[in-house]
């Protein structure tokens, strides 16, 4: 019996993944300030989520597979930041047809800060799940969030 | 919420609705090796971690006995081999299941395996074996039936030999599943849900040209299939 495709158990969990995938995608956009490299980086850590399917005890696929995409991208920055700054290649014309101001006052902002703030605003995820995806404390995550709003509120010049 | 967090949620949102729609995930080019057999057995594994709740456990035990991890592969092998060929193109009963997996258990010297049910065949038409030596058990768990899926090859072959539309493809899937006794099938018509491993650049070309084509098969809460029709 082709037990592959019989059992559809493991269906179940791809295609959770297959759905949260482009959802990553556009959150890793945010962080990595690149479409085509998120995208990238989406598909490794979709593909690294399948490798890993057996580390998965249940619950929020959405969110472990957000945690292995934003930590692979926020490894990479860190990385590429070790090596050399690369040059801004512009910003994306769907940024600047959407909300130039706000795609722009991202760009002040940490990846970590960025990563945090669209899973929080986006996602409604807490701040302590976002502490868990990120591997930091609760306490940081929160600093993350509140300055980054700030910051925002200040490059924005919303009152 | 203060007024500046929804004004700066509404805004992100603006953002994120404009971000280019990304193209579909490679679903399957990282599973590893050339059996299918092998890779129902990682599968099942990983359901059977899913779903047993010692394993939420295991993240607080020691590492396993390099020995008995070892063995346990082993008879994971054997116990899918032997299982396998004896249930090939079969649609067993949750009964007569049991009663198999106990006897071919026994058969190989693993009494002390177990034979656990998942919660998710209540309305099944058939049931499957999963094996995990991890656990020694086997998992009894909702299929769609050997018959089936060997029907659904030769389906998915088809419609990837010719250009079908929708109609027809929905046509031919149901009158299939129906003249295997699957009554009143529930067939679907989406987009692209996954992509196969082989040929897959075709597979989305064969789409992309139009054509509707196989696209796989889930089971709900009470083991229900339904059937996918994947599209443009």
């Amino acid at each position: 019996m082709d037990l592959a495709r019989s059992v559809a158990l493991e269906i179940d969990l791809e295609a959770e993944l297959v759905a949260a995938y482009p959802l990553l995608a556009r959150r890793l956009t945010v962080v990595l300030r690149d479409a085509d490299e998120a995208q990238d980086m989406a598909q490794s850590a979709f593909a690294r989520a399948l490798e890993r399917r057996n580390q998965f005890h249940g619950g929020d696929a959405r969110a472990w597979l957000y945690t292995i995409g934003i930590r692979l991208a926020l490894n990479e920055l860190r990385r590429r930041k070790r090596l050399v700054a690369l040059p801004d290649d512009g910003e994306p014309a769907w940024a600047i047809a959407s909300e130039p101001d706000l795609w722009a006052a991202l760009a002040q902002l940490d990846p970590q800060q960025r990563a945090a703030l669209v899973l929080h605003i986006l996602d409604g995820y807490t701040h302590a799940e976002i502490a868990e995806m990120l591997d930091a404390r609760t306490g940081t995550v929160s600093s993350w969030i509140s300055r980054g709003k700030e910051r925002l509120r200040g490059l924005l010049g919303d009152d | 919420m203060t007024d500046f967090d929804a004004r700066l949620r509404d805004r992100f949102q603006r953002l994120d609705a404009a971000i280019p729609e990304p193209a579909v995930p490679v679903a399957s080019q990282t599973r590893r090796g050339p059996n299918r057999r092998r890779q129902g057995i990682i599968l099942v594994a990983a359901a059977a971690a899913l779903l047993a709740a010692a394993s939420l456990a295991v993240a607080n035990q020691p590492p396993p006995d390099p020995v008995v991890v070892a063995k346990n592969a082993a008879d994971e092998e054997r116990v899918l081999e032997d299982l396998g060929s004896r249930t090939d193109n079969a649609c067993l009963s949750r009964e007569q299941a049991t009663t198999m997996g106990r006897e071919r258990l026994d058969a190989l010297g693993l009494s002390n395996w177990t034979i656990r049910v998942d919660g998710r065949i209540k309305e099944a038409r058939c049931v499957t074996f999963g094996v995990s030596g991890d656990t020694q058990e086997v998992l009894l768990v909702a299929s769609m039936g050997g018959d089936v899926a060997k029907a659904l090859d030769q389906i998915a072959a088809k419609l990837m030999a010719t250009c079908a539309p929708r109609d027809d493809a929905v046509s031919l899937m149901r009158s299939t599943l129906t003249s295997l006794g699957v009554t009143d099938p529930k067939i679907e018509v989406t987009g692209i849900r996954q992509i196969p491993i082989e040929n897959g650049d075709a597979y989305v070309a064969h789409i992309k040209g139009g054509c509707y084509v196989y696209g796989g098969a889930q089971f709900d809460d009470v083991g229900r299939y339904t059937w996918f029709v994947s599209g443009p």
